[in-house]
């Protein structure tokens, strides 16, 4: 449209720049023109108006489609799964008003659980939703179908969705976040194999790329790791010998290991001693030559199962040694922290249902029923550090356990908002619902506050359960 | 008439009642709920005593409830509708209480004392001279607005992008004051142009010369025909009374509701409803203008079939209609459509012959497939002829996404070189975009 851009230029240079005649006009445009121009006591700009109307309705009249020739576009395969059902995807245009995440996730599961794929109008949404939360990411491309894989191919903001690459690729060619990741995973399932490819990349590894892989081995670390990292106890980088030492001392048996034992050993006895006047005797447990920190730090650094040996003794007579011990029970969070970082559960449990005190680190080592049991024993003493542990936590938490937090949430409402049970809905068991009245604060002011959050907790964990029978019958 | 959930919700004026609606949807809530073919009706138990009670004539949509909220429709409205929508086993057919039989007949009442109502007797002299001031007013009003025109071409585009606010708004109010609101509205459309975005100089253009053709056409009012000199009058904004259009027969039809879109214009809501009548094959648009917090006369929701009759504004292009009675609104049905660009661009063509003056036009396309070419997305038609699609990112996906690479037949809004798809039909429904 050679006119159209002539006018164009015309008219951003103005008439009193630009002559209007002498442009390159089709043949009924040039007829219309050389009518213009040959009007008298047409001014310039008259002139122009009236060929650039007249080309504006030629050009909007004759506006010619492209030919798409051999433009196509590929089709989705058809899905292989059946659509969820009506009422499944009312529910979830109700939790996506309600902008409710853990919802969301719990209905995309139970969705992808039923082997069911959402209509090809709804993915769109999901994808978006996706690309904003990683949580989502992986249930809504199985809930996607074929549809949802054929379509984010189209978009780059929704690239996440595309099938894994593979171990090695990833190992050889990902970011220093996803080769971190791939090694953490790879630990789970082949300790061994993962140390090889670690040790093969280790010579084109600096100092601080090192200390990061390092780092994913903890709390995986096994005997056959031990010679490698003992040669790394010698490395140039104070980074990496640290790191390496840090992974040894969680090696029972280790040289380090064994070295701490052999200076903490000695200093820790049993005393037979007499008492009520010589009529009985009694076992004292005591720590000779120490109580500084660092003694208490290296406590920390022995496998508990040493202990039994050493005192003779099982788990619970030695919590109980060192809990009527001369100024030993302080070294009882240093037995904790040995048990969480030997992951040794039979000491675990020990400590949780023996110890007197609380250690959070504790609880990922308990079967689920103790936890709840020792949340509940400590819960007034170590509220902060039971809730953050239980929000963590997978699954509906016991009635009893929801019904104390509950109770103790809902006296702090400024603290724990409308968010912290949006978070938590899916811990939040249907037992609890009638309960929830009886769960209200004592201030009038705070009892009010209660009443609508709880109506909105109840409205919740109804969708919730709706989910639950729409996918499940 | 049955309302899908969409359609319900997509009458509801704000997302706070769009959630609470939903809220109200559940049959728990409703102490007593009934439906038959005039209406739908039920009672909701709010916090006092008494429930509310909620009426909804279906014939026209219309709503009424006992509930104080300002709000048109209200949650409950939402929440019977929606209930209806999602659980239509709960409403037992029968006769309507009392409360709902008053309210119709009332309103039926009010339809026959409109149309008995005899217009007032007019001082025809007075009047007369009403119009010819107000025609000296306008002439006088173009003139300016003509020296206007002529300075910006004058003067040259390049400059254009820089200009404030206020010289798009003095020269609108000044049109405002001599009574041609019309071009006032085409004066401020040349501020709103995004002078960011390539190819703002045509888009920008094509604005002006409208306006000088329409200048024009006023100056030479008397020597155009009669149906171009309506269009002449309307553009620059002369009104035509609805109560005299509504004298016509009119054109009574199945109007299938493309697309309904909204806009905020000069403090008032302007809702554009596009209609296409199944028999008679022909494109309507209705505009309804309502302040905030009220109700359209009427509601159209997108996918609906509207058994009315419309009047024609008259025009060389007739497209702008009011609807002069409602019957009844049914169940939707798929309607034909072109069957390719080439038949969009002849229609064009020919219109544009009659009235160059459109900004849109609607139309149905059947098998069109959506195709990437050029960083952008086209329309491809079964000839393999292609036309770029117009639109936010939200509908393009969504309408990807239901294609999923296949030929659909879609509704559409634009002309020349740009459409925006609407409305697609997938598996018998229609789909809002």
């Amino acid at each position: 449209m050679q006119f159209w851009d002539e006018l164009i230029n015309t008219a951003l240079l103005g008439t009193d720049k630009r002559p209007v005649t002498g442009m390159t006009l089709p043949g009924p445009l040039a007829a219309a023109a050389e009518a213009i121009n040959g009007r008298e006591g047409t001014d310039r700009e008259e002139q122009f108006l009236q060929l650039a109307s007249v080309a504006l309705n030629f050009r909007q009249s004759g506006h010619i489609p492209l030919q798409g020739g051999d433009i196509h576009m590929t089709r989705a395969e058809e899905e292989s799964l059946p659509y969820c059902s009506i009422q499944s995807l009312r529910l979830l245009k109700d939790i996506l008003a309600d902008e409710h995440t853990s919802l969301l996730h719990y209905w995309l599961l139970q969705c992808a659980a039923a082997r069911r794929v959402v209509p090809p109008d709804w993915v769109p949404l999901l994808l978006n939703r996706a690309a904003d939360r990683k949580l989502l990411r992986s249930p809504v491309m199985v809930v996607s179908g074929r549809r949802g894989e054929w379509l984010s191919r189209l978009n780059p903001a929704w690239q996440f969705s595309l099938a894994p690459r593979e171990g090695e690729d990833i190992w050889q060619t990902g970011t220093a976040e996803q080769r971190k990741t791939f090694l953490r995973q790879l630990r789970q399932t082949d300790p061994s194999g993962a140390r090889t490819l670690l040790i093969q990349s280790w010579p084109q590894e600096n100092a601080n790329g090192r200390t990061e892989l390092l780092k994913q081995l903890s709390g995986t670390v096994i005997p056959e790791d031990q010679e490698w990292l003992m040669s790394l106890l010698t490395d140039k980088s104070q980074k990496v010998k640290d790191e390496a030492r840090e992974l040894l001392l969680q090696l029972p048996g280790s040289p380090v290991v064994l070295q701490h034992w052999e200076t903490v050993r000695p200093a820790v006895i049993l005393k037979k001693e007499k008492a009520l006047l010589g009529m009985i005797s009694k076992t004292t447990l005591y720590v000779e030559g120490a109580g500084s920190t660092d003694f208490q730090l290296l406590i920390g650094y022995i496998p508990p199962v040493y202990w039994e040996e050493h005192l003779g003794a099982n788990p619970q007579t030695i919590i109980g040694f060192f809990q009527k011990g001369t100024d030993t029970g302080r070294y009882l969070s240093s037995l904790a922290t040995a048990a969480v970082r030997f992951r040794d559960t039979r000491w675990a449990l020990a400590l949780a249902q023996h110890g007197e005190l609380f250690h959070a680190d504790l609880l990922e080592l308990l079967p689920v029923k103790q936890q709840d049991e020792y949340c509940l024993s400590f819960f007034s003493q170590n509220v902060e550090a039971v809730i953050e542990h239980v929000r963590q936590r997978e699954g509906e938490w016991s009635f009893e356990l929801a019904r104390t937090v509950l109770k103790h949430t809902a006296r702090n409402p400024y603290h724990f908002n409308i968010h912290f049970y949006k978070e938590n809905l899916l811990h939040i068991p249907r037992s609890i619902i009638m309960e929830l009245a009886a769960c209200a604060p004592p201030e009038d002011h705070l009892r009010a506050m209660w009443q609508g959050i709880s109506e909105q907790i109840g409205k919740w964990v109804d969708l919730k359960q709706q989910t639950q029978i729409v996918f499940n019958g | 008439m049955n309302l899908s959930e969409d359609q319900v919700l997509a009458l509801a004026p704000d997302d706070s009642s769009h959630k609470s609606g939903r809220d109200l949807s559940a049959p728990g809530k409703w102490v007593s709920k009934g439906a038959n073919e005039k209406a739908v009706w039920g009672e909701c138990q709010g916090s006092g005593a008494k429930p509310y009670q909620t009426q909804v004539d279906l014939g026209n949509l219309a709503f009424k409830c006992s509930c104080p909220s300002r709000k048109f429709p209200c949650k409950h409205g939402i929440g019977l509708l929606l209930l209806r929508a999602r659980h239509p086993k709960e409403f037992t057919v029968m006769e309507e209480p009392a409360w709902v039989a008053e309210w119709l007949s009332k309103r039926n009442e009010k339809e026959e004392k409109r149309a008995e109502k005899k217009d007032k007797p007019v001082d025809e002299a007075a009047q007369a001279r009403r119009q010819q001031a107000r025609q000296q007013k306008v002439g006088d009003g173009l003139e300016e607005l003509s020296r206007w025109v002529r300075d910006i071409i004058r003067n040259g585009l390049v400059n254009i992008p820089e200009k404030g606010a206020a010289f798009w708004e003095n020269m609108a109010r000044r049109m405002v004051d001599a009574q041609a609101p019309g071009l006032a509205a085409r004066v401020r459309g040349l501020g709103e142009v995004n002078f960011y975005a390539e190819g703002w100089q045509t888009r920008f253009l094509d604005r002006l010369l409208k306006i000088y053709l329409v200048i024009q056409g006023y100056k030479n009012l008397d020597q155009l025909p009669e149906s171009l000199r309506q269009d002449i009058r309307m553009l620059v904004g002369f009104t035509q009374s609805q109560e005299e259009l509504k004298t016509q027969t009119g054109v009574r039809d199945d109007w299938f509701v493309l697309a309904k879109k909204v806009s905020e214009e000069d403090q008032l809501t302007v809702e554009r409803n596009w209609l296409y009548g199944l028999r008679t094959q022909r494109y309507a648009l209705v505009l309804q203008f309502f302040a905030r917090n009220q109700v359209p006369g009427i509601s159209f929701t997108p996918g609906m079939v509207a058994d009315a009759t419309l009047v024609f504004y008259p025009s060389s292009l007739p497209l702008r209609a009011l609807v002069k009675e409602q019957h009844l609104t049914r169940d939707p049905v798929r309607p034909g459509g072109y069957s390719g660009w080439q038949d969009v661009i002849v229609r064009e063509t020919q219109y544009n012959s009659i009235y160059p003056f459109a900004d849109e036009y609607p139309c149905i396309v059947s098998e069109l497939t959506p195709v990437s070419h050029q960083n952008g997305w086209w329309l491809r038609d079964r000839e393999g002829r292609m036309m770029p699609i117009r639109g936010n990112d939200g509908a393009i996906w969504q309408l990807l996404s239901i294609s999923g690479g296949s030929a659909l037949s879609m509704s559409l809004i634009g002309k020349e070189n740009e459409y925006e798809p609407v409305g697609v039909w997938y598996n018998q429904e229609y789909k809002i975009l």
